[in-house]
């Protein structure tokens, strides 16, 4: 069984479309656009971009440079 | 032990009609146990039990023997040879309507007779037992109405209503009819609830989520209701989520309804920053209500210190709790101390709730009879605490998670009337006619008192004095006058 991670990704101003691109170049899979991108992708594919699966430090990979500010895993929210 | 949801391929589970000592047949045309005295289709003393040893001598377990027939269970094999006859497997949904397409969790295969196949009773059954036949599973369905129950509850829509005082409006004409109201939750099971008051009830997936025609935990299709009882007429459109709440969001926002609740949110106690995982969710709730005008509601939660409900921009709905007054005038009104209330860390300035919807006490909040999916986990997990059926289609319930969409029905009658209101108007326009709630302590402790108070804000939302004031207002052009936000 393939354990997905979702994650909001917050692109460089003006470059959400290449951003989205080079995600999807990597493996991720792109689920929406918007003021931040919603892309979900098995865990090893994480760590190898990113070198981690939480949302403590983690590298920029070069295929991102310049088009990613920041990776948000989500977390499930409680139902009240 | 098997159940219901458990596929059966090479066991057969049937029910042995006992014959009756009258001679008449329960088989006789289609209305025959309608058309006859059930007296004549008794089997005589003893018949039954007769026919259950000898089923057993076969080979057959036991596991019932009735007054007309007897339930027993059998390999496929046993079957065919005793009964000289042939079954095959079958497949299709517990759930749902006549015609969904069911996904393979919900289907269930069960063995039955292949139809113009000979099945005879052999000889040594013959005297005690009619027919038999395999027996499939139901497909569950709730009932639209709710059971009774032999405690106080309110009822949706129109104890909830009348509450609120949306009674009132609707007396105007004015229902929500052509306001789109979005929500995101758990899920939304076409319950017969909403097909029987005649709602306008639809649901959609984010791109994450799956199984579009069922709620397995219960919560969305239950809340809902809440919506329809402010407003009845409006378009709604639940949107499932899936593994991201964010998206969830996006995709409700991205149909740019009028207005879009939230019975959910994050507990961030103690925080002054908002953890940056968040910050998504909030950027997409502050495009949809500032970029989009989209009339935002957030559950303020049931003693969580919740987030996105602390956001300033939208509206964070707390609970009141409602009974009738002695003497049959009116309600007594209190805050509930289910409900949350408190100052945000992260926002300063920023205090939750902003008004309220009804919401029940502790300490598990029952008190509003609510739809959901007959057997999902709310269903069966409330059903020792509310006195509904495990499997029955409803449960009462209720916390913040009821009170925002309601406030967002109320919302969508004011949209009605004035579409042109902006998010920040609407809530002014709810807090300035709410109904001051003086009695009661919050979750977190917070008296209410006279006035905006800590534990129910401005008080009990009431559509009738909130629409009086909406129907007079002027919306201003930007270009010539300031906004009215």
């Amino acid at each position: 069984m393939t354990y997905l991670i979702s994650a909001e990704v917050l692109a460089v101003e003006g470059r959400e479309r290449a951003a989205a691109a080079a995600l999807r170049d990597l493996g991720f899979r792109i689920l929406h656009g918007g003021g931040t991108i919603s892309v979900s992708g098995p865990k090893e594919l994480w760590e190898r971009t990113f070198g981690t699966t939480g949302n403590g430090r983690r590298e920029i990979p070069a295929e991102l440079a310049g088009l990613v500010r920041d990776v948000y895993v989500v977390e499930p929210p409680e139902f009240f | 032990m098997v159940t219901v949801t458990d596929n059966q391929e090479n066991r057969v589970h049937f029910e042995a009609v006992v014959r009756s000592e009258s001679g008449a047949s329960v088989f006789e045309g289609t209305a025959a146990a309608q058309a006859s005295v059930l007296e004549r289709l008794a089997p005589p003393d003893g018949r039954a039990a007769d026919a259950a040893a000898e089923l057993q001598a076969i080979g057959f377990t036991i596991r019932h023997i009735g007054t007309y027939s007897v339930s027993g269970e059998c390999d496929r094999g046993l079957w065919e040879s005793t009964f000289g006859t042939v079954v095959e497997p079958h497949t299709r949904a517990l759930h749902g309507q006549p015609g969904d397409e069911a996904d393979e969790s919900d289907q269930v295969t069960f063995l039955s007779h292949v139809p113009d196949v000979p099945f005879t009773v052999p000889e040594r059954l013959s005297s005690l037992v009619e027919r038999a036949y395999p027996q499939r599973p139901p497909v569950f369905f709730g009932s639209p109405i709710p059971p009774p129950l032999p405690y106080f509850h309110l009822r949706v829509p129109d104890d909830v209503a009348l509450i609120l005082r949306a009674t009132a409006v609707h007396q105007h004409g004015v229902t929500g009819r052509g306001v789109l109201v979005a929500m995101t939750d758990t899920g939304f099971y076409r319950h017969p609830f909403y097909a029987a008051h005649g709602y306008q009830y639809q649901a959609t997936l984010a791109p994450d989520a799956t199984r579009v025609e069922h709620d397995e935990y219960g919560h969305g299709t239950a809340e809902a209701a809440n919506i329809f009882a402010a407003a009845r007429d409006i378009d709604f459109v639940g949107v499932k989520m899936g593994a991201n709440p964010v998206l969830a969001f996006k995709t409700a926002s991205d149909l740019h309804p009028a207005v879009l609740t939230n019975s959910w949110g994050f507990h961030l106690p103690g925080l002054s920053e908002l953890p940056n995982y968040l910050k998504p969710l909030e950027l997409a709730v502050l495009e949809a209500v500032r970029e989009r005008g989209i009339t935002v509601c957030f559950s303020a939660g049931n003693g969580h210190v919740a987030f996105p409900a602390m956001l300033p921009d939208v509206i964070a709905v707390g609970g009141v709790h409602a009974r009738p007054a002695p003497g049959g005038t009116g309600f007594d009104l209190q805050a509930s101390d289910y409900a949350s209330s408190f100052d945000s860390l992260i926002y300063p300035g920023r205090h939750v709730p902003d008004v309220c919807g009804l919401v029940g006490m502790r300490p598990h909040a029952i008190y509003i009879a609510l739809p959901v999916e007959p057997g999902d986990v709310i269903d069966r997990s409330l059903s020792g605490n509310d006195q509904t059926g495990a499997d029955d289609g409803w449960a009462v319930i209720s916390g913040t998670s009821a009170a925002a969409p309601q406030i967002a029905g109320v919302c969508a009658l004011l949209k009605q009337a004035q579409p042109g209101l902006s998010p920040d108007l609407v809530k002014a326009l709810l807090k300035a006619s709410a109904l001051d709630v003086v009695h009661g302590t919050s979750a977190m402790g917070e008296p209410a008192g006279e006035g905006h108070d800590g534990a129910t804000g401005a008080g009990l939302v009431d559509a009738d004095a909130a629409y009086r004031l909406a129907r007079s207002i002027r919306t201003r052009n930007l270009l010539d006058l300031p906004s009215p936000r």
